[in-house]
Parts: C-alpha cells; sequence; structure tokens
C-alpha cells in the first residue's frame, strides 16, 4: 500500500526549502518591512510599525514618478527596437551562407557582457575629447554639419536616448538568436509551398512565418519587458540617473533609496509596488497579445 | 581669508625631542620604523615657508634588545636660512602574547593596497604597501582583510555593524560620519590615543576634528587624507609670449588666480586657442562634476561663508551665497573641454596630464601623476597653488573641500580583549603612511603636516622621479596649505541623500534647464523633508554635535 502522498513530498522538499529560503522568505521579510520605520544607522534601533505611511508617501514622491516614467519611455523604445532589428537579422541568417557562423558569433558577443562593461564601453566611446565618436565627428567636420557650434556630450545631451541605444546593442542578439531558432523550427515545406505559388518574400514572414512564430514572440517580449524594469547597471554606469534626474530609472531610484540613502523600509514599499506594476503591465501584455501557455 | 599657516601646529617648529611610544619589541621593524621617523622629523624640522630647497639627511642607530626595538633617527634639514636637525626615537610595543585576528574591511582597490598588495614593489609607486604581513612579523597581529566594493560600502558596513559584526576595523569614507559615528558604531580612541601618544597635532584641524571626531571625542584616524588643490601650467604660465598677451587683454600679470573673479579670467584666456603648441585646441580649466558634483560647489560656497546648515538647521545657509557659488560654477563651464560633464577624476587629472587644459581644480593626485613621469605633461610643468576664494567682509576667504578621504576605525562589536591590538594596527597604519602617500597612482593622499614637511622629500623623489626637488617642495607647500584652508564634507545621519539632491539639481543648472535661484530653492525645499524623514531633533541635536567640532577647527563662523 502506497502511503499518501509522502514520497512526492519528499522529493520535492529540498526545492520547497531552497524556493522559501530564496523567494519566500525575502518577499516576505519585504513586504514586512514595507509597513515598518527602521533606521538601522542608529544602535538599537528597532522595526517600527506605521502602517502604509512608506506607501501613502510613494504616491506622493515625484521623484519615484519620475523613474517609472524614465522605465517605461525606455520601454516603450527599446523593446520594439530590439525586437525589429533581432528579427531583421533572423530573417537575413534564416538562409545558408558562408560565414553565417562567424558571423553570428560577433552578433551575439555582446549578450555575453555584464550591463556594466556594455555601460562603461558606450560611455567612453561617446564621450566627447576623449571618446572615439566625437574624434570622427570633429575629424569629419560632423558637428558643425549637425549644427553645432562645439562637440556636446551625448550622453548629457541625451541620457535615456543613449542608455537605450546601449541598450539596444546590447539585447538585439537575444531577439535574433531566439528568433533564428523559432524560424528554424518552422515546417519547412509550409514555406516552400508559399514560395512555390509566387508568394512574396515580404508576405510570407508577414502571413506565414509571424503567426507561427507568435508564441515564440510572445515570451521573449515577456522576458525583456520584465528586464526593463530591472534596468540598472546601464543608467549606473553611464549616467548614475543624471543629469538631474534625466535618466534615474525605477530600479535604480530603489537602490539609491535602500543603500545610498539607507530608507530601507521605504525602498521595501517602492519595490512592492513596482511588483505590482510589473504584474499589471505583463497581464495587459498576455491579454492583449492573447498568449497561450 | 584670515588663517595663516604659521598659526598651524607643526608649521615652523625647530624642535628636538624624543618620544617612546611603548616599551617592548623585536628587530624585524628596521626599515619602516626609519622611514616613519624620517617622516615625522621633516615634521619637526620643518619650514615650508624657509625651505625652497632642502637636503635631509638621515642616520641611525638601532638598539635591540631581547624584547625591545629602539631606533634613533637624526634628520638634518638643511636649506636657506634654515638648519634643523631632529632625533626620534621609536621604540615599538611586544607583540601580543596570544596571537590575535583582526578582520579588517576596506575599500577595493588601490585603497587597500597598503594593507595587501601582492605586487609589493620595493621601488617606484608602490613602495612602502603591503603591511599587513609586516604587522604580522612585527606585532603577532594576523589581519584578516576584506576588500568592499566602494560604490556600495556604505551599506554593507552598516549591514555588518547592525548584524552580524565581524569587522573589527573598517576603513570607510568620512562622509558616512553622522550615520557611523553619529549612530554610536565605533570604539572611542582617545584613551588608546594617550597610552600610545599619537601626535594628533600632526593633523590639520580639519582631518582631526572633522574626519575623526564626534561630539568632542576622537573615534578614528586618518588613512588617506583629500583635498581640492589649484593646479596651472606652470611653464605656460611662465612664457613670456603669453603672459604679454594675458597682460595685454586683462592689464594684470598672469598669476594662479587666487578670487574667483581671477579663475574665470583666467580660464577665459586660455579657452579656444593652442597655447602649448600642439596642434590643437585647449581649454582654460575643468573640474569632477560627475562624482561629487557638490565638492566643486562647496569649495566656492564654504568661501562665501556658506554653510551645510545654520545652527537652526536651515540648509546651505545663506541661501543667497548658495546662489551665487553656482551661478559662478555655471559661468566657469563655458571654459571647459566638451563633455566635461560626464568626466570622472581620472579624465580630469588627464586634462592637465595630457595638456588639454590649462587649470584643475580638483584632488591632490594631479600633482603627483605629473611627478611620476608617465603622462605627457609631466613634473615641474605642473604647479599647485592653494585654491581661489571670495572676498567676504573685506578678507579673502579661501577653502578647500576635503570630502572623500578615508578614516580608519574600531567597531564597537570588536572584544574587549581585541580592542588595544586593533589600535595598534590602526597606529601602525598611521605610522608607516608617510611611506605611501607620496605616489599619485596609488591615490593615497597626504594628511598630516609631517607628509608635506622636507623630513619626507625623500620618500617623494623616490616615488616621483619626473619631478624637482622644487617641485616636490612647491607641491608639498601647497598641500598643507590647502588641507589648512580645509572645509569639511557634510557629516550627518543621511549625508548621500542630502548630497544627492544637491549634486543633482547643480547638474540642472549647469545644463541650463533650472536657473541657480531655483536649483538652491528645491535643494533646500527636499533636505528640509529628508531632515524630516530621519527625525527632525534627532538631526539637530547630531548637527549641534558636529558644530563643536567646527569650533574646535576653528571653521566655525564667530
Amino acid at each position: 500500500m502506497r502511503g499518501p502522498k509522502s514520497p512526492y513530498l519528499i522529493f520535492i522538499l529540498p526545492s520547497l526549502i531552497i524556493l522559501s529560503a530564496i523567494i519566500i522568505f525575502p518577499f516576505a521579510f519585504n513586504l514586512y518591512l514595507s509597513f515598518h520605520k527602521w533606521d538601522i544607522r542608529f544602535r538599537g534601533a528597532v522595526p517600527e510599525f506605521i502602517g502604509v505611511a512608506n506607501y501613502l508617501k510613494a504616491f506622493s514622491d515625484a521623484r519615484f514618478f519620475n523613474s517609472l516614467s524614465k522605465t517605461l519611455y525606455m520601454l516603450s523604445l527599446a523593446v520594439p527596437l530590439e525586437f525589429f532589428f533581432g528579427l531583421l537579422l533572423a530573417l537575413l541568417f534564416y538562409e545558408p551562407f558562408k560565414g553565417r557562423r562567424l558571423l553570428s558569433i560577433f552578433i551575439l558577443f555582446p549578450l555575453a557582457l555584464s550591463d556594466a562593461v556594455v555601460g562603461l564601453v558606450w560611455g567612453l566611446t561617446l564621450v566627447p575629447t576623449y571618446g572615439p565618436v566625437d574624434y570622427f565627428m570633429r575629424i569629419f567636420g560632423l558637428w558643425e554639419a549637425l549644427g553645432f557650434k562645439k562637440p556636446i556630450s551625448l550622453v548629457m545631451t541625451y541620457p535615456m536616448e543613449m542608455i537605450i541605444l546601449a541598450d539596444i546593442w546590447q539585447w538585439t542578439p537575444f531577439f535574433y538568436i531566439v528568433l533564428l531558432a523559432g524560424l528554424a523550427s518552422l515546417p519547412r515545406e509550409i514555406i516552400e509551398a508559399a514560395e512555390i505559388d509566387g508568394a512574396a518574400k515580404l508576405n510570407i514572414v508577414r502571413y506565414i512565418m509571424m503567426p507561427m512564430l507568435k508564441q515564440v514572440i510572445g515570451v521573449v517580449l515577456i522576458i525583456r519587458i520584465t528586464d526593463i524594469f530591472k534596468t540598472f547597471g546601464l543608467a549606473y554606469v553611464m549616467t548614475k540617473g543624471g543629469p538631474g534626474f534625466a535618466s534615474e530609472v525605477v530600479s535604480l531610484y530603489i537602490f539609491n533609496q535602500a543603500l545610498q540613502f539607507l530608507n530601507i523600509t521605504y525602498a521595501a514599499a517602492l519595490t512592492m509596488i513596482l511588483i505590482i506594476v510589473i504584474t499589471i503591465v505583463i497581464n495587459v501584455f498576455i491579454r492583449g497579445y492573447r498568449l497561450r501557455f | 581669508m584670515g588663517k595663516k599657516l604659521d598659526n598651524f601646529p607643526g608649521f615652523n617648529k625647530r624642535v628636538s625631542r624624543r618620544e617612546a611610544l611603548s616599551t617592548a619589541g623585536k628587530v624585524a621593524i628596521g626599515a619602516v620604523v626609519a622611514g616613519v621617523v624620517a617622516g615625522v622629523g621633516g615634521y619637526y624640522a620643518g619650514s615650508l615657508t624657509a625651505a625652497p630647497a632642502a637636503t635631509v639627511t638621515e642616520t641611525r642607530t638601532v638598539t635591540a634588545a631581547a624584547t625591545t626595538v629602539r631606533e634613533t633617527v637624526t634628520a638634518t634639514v638643511t636649506a636657506p636660512a634654515t638648519t634643523a636637525t631632529v632625533t626620534k626615537t621609536v621604540t615599538v610595543g611586544a607583540p601580543p602574547t596570544a596571537p590575535v585576528t583582526i578582520t579588517l574591511a576596506c575599500d577595493a582597490g588601490h585603497n587597500y593596497l597598503p594593507w595587501f598588495d601582492p605586487k609589493e614593489a620595493p621601488e617606484g609607486g608602490h613602495y612602502g604597501q603591503n603591511q599587513a604581513p609586516k604587522i604580522k612579523e612585527v606585532l603577532g597581529i594576523d589581519i584578516v582583510g576584506e576588500e568592499v566594493d566602494p560604490g556600495t560600502e556604505f551599506s554593507i558596513y552598516m549591514a555588518d555593524l547592525t548584524g552580524p559584526g565581524k569587522y573589527n576595523i573598517i576603513v570607510y569614507f568620512p562622509t558616512y560620519n553622522g550615520d557611523i559615528l553619529g549612530g554610536g558604531w565605533a570604539v572611542p580612541l582617545d584613551e588608546y590615543i594617550e597610552k600610545y601618544r599619537i601626535n594628533l597635532d600632526d593633523l590639520p584641524p580639519v582631518y582631526r576634528y572633522l574626519y575623526c571626531s564626534w561630539g568632542g571625542k576622537t573615534y578614528a584616524l586618518p588613512y588617506d587624507g583629500d583635498f581640492h588643490a589649484l593646479y596651472y601650467r606652470k611653464d605656460i604660465f611662465a612664457n613670456t609670449d603669453i603672459r604679454k598677451k594675458f597682460r595685454d587683454k586683462y592689464g594684470r600679470d598672469l598669476e594662479p588666480p587666487k578670487t574667483y573673479d581671477e579663475y574665470l579670467q583666467v580660464a577665459e584666456f586660455f579657452t579656444g586657442w593652442d597655447w602649448d603648441g600642439d596642434g590643437e585646441e585647449e581649454y582654460g580649466t575643468v573640474e569632477d562634476f560627475k562624482d561629487l558634483t557638490w565638492g566643486i560647489f562647496f569649495d566656492r560656497f564654504a568661501s562665501l561663508g556658506g554653510l551645510w546648515f545654520d545652527e537652526e538647521m536651515n540648509p546651505l545657509a545663506p541661501n543667497d551665497a548658495a546662489v551665487k557659488a553656482l551661478e559662478d560654477l555655471v559661468k566657469i563651464t563655458e571654459y571647459m573641454p566638451p563633455g566635461f560633464l560626464e568626466f570622472g577624476a581620472l579624465e580630469v587629472f588627464d586634462c592637465m596630464t595630457k595638456g588639454i587644459t590649462a587649470m584643475t581644480l580638483t584632488w591632490p593626485d594631479v600633482g603627483p601623476r605629473a611627478g611620476s613621469g608617465e603622462f605627457p605633461v609631466k613634473g615641474d610643468q605642473v604647479g599647485t597653488a592653494l585654491v581661489p576664494g571670495y572676498v567676504v567682509g573685506g578678507k579673502l576667504l579661501r577653502y578647500s573641500w576635503t570630502g572623500v578621504g578615508r578614516v580608519m576605525m574600531i567597531t564597537v562589536n570588536t572584544p574587549e580583549e581585541k580592542r588595544e591590538a586593533a589600535f595598534r594596527v590602526l597606529k601602525w597604519m598611521w605610522d608607516t603612511s608617510v611611506y605611501w602617500v607620496p605616489s599619485g597612482l596609488n591615490g593615497e593622499d597626504p594628511f598630516a603636516y609631517s607628509h608635506t614637511s622636507p623630513g619626507a622629500l625623500p620618500h617623494w623623489k623616490r616615488a616621483n622621479p619626473a619631478w624637482s626637488e622644487e617641485g616636490i617642495l612647491d607641491y608639498m607647500r601647497a598641500a598643507a596649505e590647502n588641507f589648512a584652508h580645509g572645509y569639511p564634507d557634510l557629516y550627518l545621519p543621511g549625508a548621500a541623500h542630502y548630497t544627492d539632491i544637491l549634486s543633482r539639481y547643480i547638474m540642472m543648472a549647469v545644463r541650463g534647464e533650472i536657473s541657480p535661484r531655483d536649483a538652491i530653492s528645491r535643494t533646500v525645499e527636499e533636505w528640509r523633508s529628508v531632515t524630516k524623514d530621519l527625525g527632525e531633533e534627532k538631526q539637530k541635536t547630531l548637527w549641534k554635535q558636529q558644530i563643536v567640532e567646527y569650533k574646535r577647527a576653528g571653521i566655525w563662523p564667530k
């Protein structure tokens, strides 16, 4: 006779323990902190229950809303452009040609770099006086041609756009490789049949490939949408959220509150709000996109 | 400003005296103690104003007994009109009877090297590092070190102090003094300072009272000094044609600027033409906007008599002076190279040592970096001077912001029986600091008069082969002058939050998004809100404790 559920419980117990330790406990502790005030900088300070005060403070915190708007701006530009360029590359590399493998390695290279490295590379590339972009702009007289009296700092003048540019450079290969794998898995005979029937290339992409890739595209988009909310390294390294508050994305703001200003409990409340925002955005996307799992 | 260097301890002293620091030891100390003595000897012997060219000789006798190391060093300083001899005897105490392990946390990178440097090179820019093995050998104290990311060290230290308490010694930026000292996390050191006869007179007031003290007690010893200095291209400023051109244009001689109005004028003069003949257009000056924006603002604001808070906790008082300081900061940006807003400390240093700007107002590193000879602009091509100032109430007030730096403290989590051993480690690092501060390549900067006195000259010469003796002494004089005119960073709980807000609004004003007045009024408003969040009464009490230190340092307005 089999014991009631016991073998199953034993098998999943290690996973449950690990999940509790790394997900459930931190989440529960974060939730607990968000309802308290705890100034850990003073010896002997203990958490003091303050109800929803941290949440109310967040709703009147202009800097928090500014950081959310910067993140949504990034989301609206970076993800569609990464998808567009990734798809374009995937279609270009769909048909075999000489050197495809080698070129793929080059395309995938940025994906192997950390955010901090990418931020540093772009920061150093774009910085006037020292960087190569300014060097070539000067040599070819492009600053003057573009109407600038003297070289400008692209990162300081267009901070969010430069962060988005770096993000596109880093993450387009992700769309490329996943979409290419998706294309490779499509039944070849359907596409060949369309070609024999004389369908235009663009129509094959639009009416055959894209519908068949819909689930793959949906999953990739969800991953990148959640990633955008986690953007930290690029903004931290390239601009530190500046100049002023011009590129302070939401994760950077929460980091500042928690680890720079030591407002741990307020940061916990902001984190909870961010989780809710992400959940809403993802749900809206899933419903709008009609993604099925 | 009215403050004269002669009024500060350590200047113009010509004395001989002996100090015994403890009573037992072993022979291995040798060269380490000699270096310390040479530095301290220079402090006693040095007359900066009277020693444009000094030669230093050291004679050493070492007496070793079974339990005692005694080393007597005589340093003779000879300079025009100045000859002084100092003899100092240092006795190193016995190792602890039982082996002791002390845990250390220090920010990663170059600041960690004075403790542990696997690539220790006895000569060149890195000599004098890797002290931990020497401490173990001589004092019998084993140091277990941990490198901490400087960007997040505050949260790491606070997490340890409030949690496991595994660190005994922490090396940190004094900007966290409000949280660490004000929060009660450090052991008072006065008793040990007295017992081991640490000569705190060797420190300029801003380091002694603001870096290291809180509410009248000493809690830390400096590890790395920092101050802003004015650097200028000495060779270009001496060029006859350029001098004539300047005189023709402005009707006065070209000199390192003493006021911010002069600074603006000199910067304007050097902007937009090729004054060094390298075929490229150059610029007047550059300052570090990227990392520590509020520091360059405070050079100006403090020199206008400005305060972080007044006694009633009103922010940036008087506000009109803050507006004027910011307006001047905005004006000077016109004469900076493209992209200056993105320049951190290293890019700013490079502007000077690569011949891009004629001046810079920045950290102490520029002089020694030029002195190292590893950059296109070398050694004596760079001159160093006291930062400019403003005439306030008929007096020229010049303050150099001394933010950043590093101090060492013992945590309250350290067991009683380990505290004295931990202090002896601090003392060792304090004593040997004269070895590593002269190099601009390791980022450690002078913080004591002994570091900038002629007695320390051999160390400076060794680390800076491209610098003449005169050039080094010129730098030492200016360095001492700047830290003697030092103005502290904000040391109050929440300092990082206050300065973050200020920096962001400064940047917005510099970019023309808002006016300087608007930037200051928004900063004031948000600072009040931060104070309220942190607890108004608590902040006021802690600020009053800080004012005690300002008064002891002689920089609180009378």
